[in-house]
């Protein structure tokens, strides 16, 4: 069998196997096996479970669980809904100003947690609701929300920076410095969409008329207080020389849980057990979609798909910025039927090399790459911040949801064009705090 | 996260154990008892057979759990030790790997049992009837026989590691079956899981 064929049949398989509504876990490690098992025989059962184990077992991977934790910890308190109505108090008579403030949280919250769904979830569970009462139409709402939760992976810390600098033995800690500036550029960006859309189609919703005096804007302040200790405790940690990502992580966790019991009186046994069980949920979730991808690579490369599909792209001889773009193509479609973590796990070690033979900066492309998946997370059929969307706001049809996105889908990809024309957008700060790259 | 089936998330009758419950449940199988909560009693009643199993993958669950607080805890120990105390660490980074991994595989069964594995479902949801029924069923099959090979894998990986006496290659160098032990223990939990899985669909059909 060709390697052609070979990587149609086991993509189909996986489509089959996804389709049935099974975990992606899952459907991902037996469409592995089929392919395991026809390329390497039925004595490839004796390596499956070495392969997940060496795959999962690394220390930066350790920091997965603690940034969810960091999350989770913030997120079972109201921290979400203060956060977004201090924000309100300044931005509430610009037209869609609580649009604009629901998508600033979820940039500040991505500042404390890897992951996109848990930025969605946790902004969006008030954030909706509160929209819709002013009289936001459902799509605006929670295009804005899925849109904003994104930020969770660009900003740092992040789940998929891990990854990549795991796959690419890259360093996570410039990884993340190379998030900043672009995760807040498409902040600004999102901002100055939902700015113009809300004016152009006359929402004006702010609290009744009620405007707020200078001294009450100011007394909402402290409320962000816990936001900027965790955030600034946890980069102190993680660049201060004190300790690597994945130490940073812990202390981060550490940091965060104190913070949030002390400031929102977390002292009963039962509020930390809802943490922990949240953060227990979602990072099995991630890590067995990991682990599964790491038997599904090993598929890929038993099978000669890995490296069939190096050798014809490094083959076809094009233009540097051709080659990005079909590698964005690639990147786009792959993000719409798998999670980020899975796609990064799989074609992170395949497209590394490409990119950086064609002179691209490996920092930026992680950039890239990142933006790339968060389209991904609001496209169907698997958008993981569509299916938080849909839990938390199940009246809304996710038709509603899609179509308020859109916008939100073309920033980005135009802030992928922006990062093109400048890559120093993203290579600028890791370069300033870093240094040059040896 | 997206429920893997609409109608399977209300369990057997709707007797599905709501989160905390199941904790407090496993809490409480581990006899351990939770200061001004009391212990929730499910209205409709359970196949014991589920019943048994989800009280096996919950207490994993609260394993999983405090595997992570302990990972958390050791890494803020570790960065004590060395930034501040100025020693060498030498049994932390093991600890916190394994146990964080170890975690990942204990808790998997309970996170089937909770939903918490995101799939697919916008096909899966528009059907009906005995098209759906089929899917559904299918679904469930391929997921057990993934775990079934897994478990068979890791089995076969823990036994080499303990029989040939294989240590981890770091400085503490511990016996490899310790932490390779959660891998045919996960998989196991979720083939049982995937079990009362059925048992509930079936209980919910008929």
């Amino acid at each position: 069998m060709t390697p052609v064929l070979a990587g149609t049949l086991l993509l189909l398989a996986l489509l089959v196997l996804l389709a049935t509504g099974m975990p992606i876990a899952f459907a991902l490690g037996l469409a592995a096996l089929g392919g395991l098992l026809f390329a390497r025989g039925p004595g490839v059962t004796d390596v499956l479970a070495e392969t997940i184990f060496g795959g999962i077992a690394n220390l930066a991977y350790v920091s997965i669980p603690m940034f969810v934790l960091m999350g989770a910890a913030v997120a079972a308190t109201p921290a979400g809904r203060d956060l977004y109505g201090a924000l309100d108090r300044w931005l509430g008579r610009v037209p869609g100003g609580l649009v604009l403030s629901n998508i600033g949280a979820c940039a500040v919250f991505a500042g404390m947690t890897g992951s996109s769904p848990a930025t969605c979830a946790a902004i969006g569970k008030m954030g909706i609701p509160e929209m819709m009462k002013r009289g936001y139409p459902a799509s605006v709402a929670t295009g804005s929300i899925a849109a904003g939760g994104t930020l969770g992976i660009l900003i740092p810390p992040s789940v998929t920076m891990i990854v990549y600098g795991i796959a690419t033995e890259t360093s996570i800690g410039r990884l993340f410095l190379a998030g900043v500036m672009p995760g807040l550029m498409l902040t600004v960006m999102f901002m100055a969409w939902a700015l113009y859309d809300c004016w152009r189609k006359g929402y004006r919703f702010d609290d009744a008329g009620r405007r707020f005096s200078l001294a009450e804007k100011f007394a909402a302040l402290p409320r962000v207080l816990p936001f900027i200790i965790i955030i600034a405790g946890t980069l102190y940690v993680l660049y201060g020389g004190i300790a690597t990502p994945s130490e940073a992580a812990g202390a981060g966790a550490l940091i965060t849980l104190v913070t949030v019991t002390v400031i929102y009186r977390l002292f009963t046994l039962k509020s930390h057990l809802g943490i922990f069980q949240s953060t227990m949920k979602e990072s099995v979730m991630i890590m067995m979609i990991m682990a599964a991808a790491e038997l599904f690579a090993f598929a890929l490369s038993s099978l000669f798909i890995t490296q069939t599909v190096a050798q014809t792209i490094a083959g076809l001889g094009v233009n540097k910025w051709v080659l990005l773009g079909i590698v964005n193509v690639f990147l786009l479609v792959s993000g719409m039927f798998l999670p980020p973590v899975a796609i990064i796990v799989m074609a992170a070690p395949l497209l590394f090399p490409i990119i950086v033979n064609a002179g691209f900066d490996p920092y930026w492309f992680a950039v890239i790459l990142t933006i790339n998946m968060e389209i991904g997370l609001i496209t169907p059929p698997v958008g993981l911040n569509l299916f938080v969307l849909n839990a938390i706001a199940p009246a809304i049809p996710t038709r509603e949801v899609l179509w308020g996105a859109l916008p939100y889908v073309l920033v980005m990809m135009l802030g992928i064009v922006i990062l093109c024309i400048f890559p120093e957008i993203a290579t600028w700060l890791p370069n300033y705090v870093m240094g040059p790259v040896q | 996260m997206a429920g893997r089936d609409d109608a399977a998330d209300k369990g057997a009758g709707g007797s599905a154990a709501t989160p905390d419950a199941a904790v407090i449940e496993a809490l409480a199988n581990a006899g351990v008892e939770i200061e001004g909560v009391t212990h929730t009693t499910h209205k409709a009643v359970r196949h014991p057979v589920v019943r048994i199993i989800e009280a096996i993958t919950a207490a994993f669950g609260v394993i999983a759990g405090l595997l992570l607080i302990a990972a958390t805890v050791v890494v803020c120990q570790m960065i004590f030790v060395r930034s501040v105390l100025k020693w060498s660490t030498i049994w932390q980074t093991d600890f916190v790997v394994y146990s964080a991994t170890g975690a990942i595989f204990l808790g998997a069964a309970y996170v089937l049992s909770q939903k918490g594995h995101v799939g697919v479902d916008f096909i899966q949801s528009g059907l009906r009837g005995g098209v759906r029924r089929t899917v559904d069923r299918i679904g469930m099959l391929a997921g057990f026989l993934f775990c079934a090979v897994l478990a068979y894998s890791s089995w076969h990986y823990f036994h080499e590691a303990l029989t040939q006496e294989w240590r981890t290659e770091t400085v503490w160098a511990i016996p490899l079956w310790i932490p390779t032990l959660p891998l045919p223990l996960g998989f196991g939990l979720l083939c049982l899981q995937y079990v009362a899985e059925f048992i509930k669909y079936e209980g919910q059909r008929s």
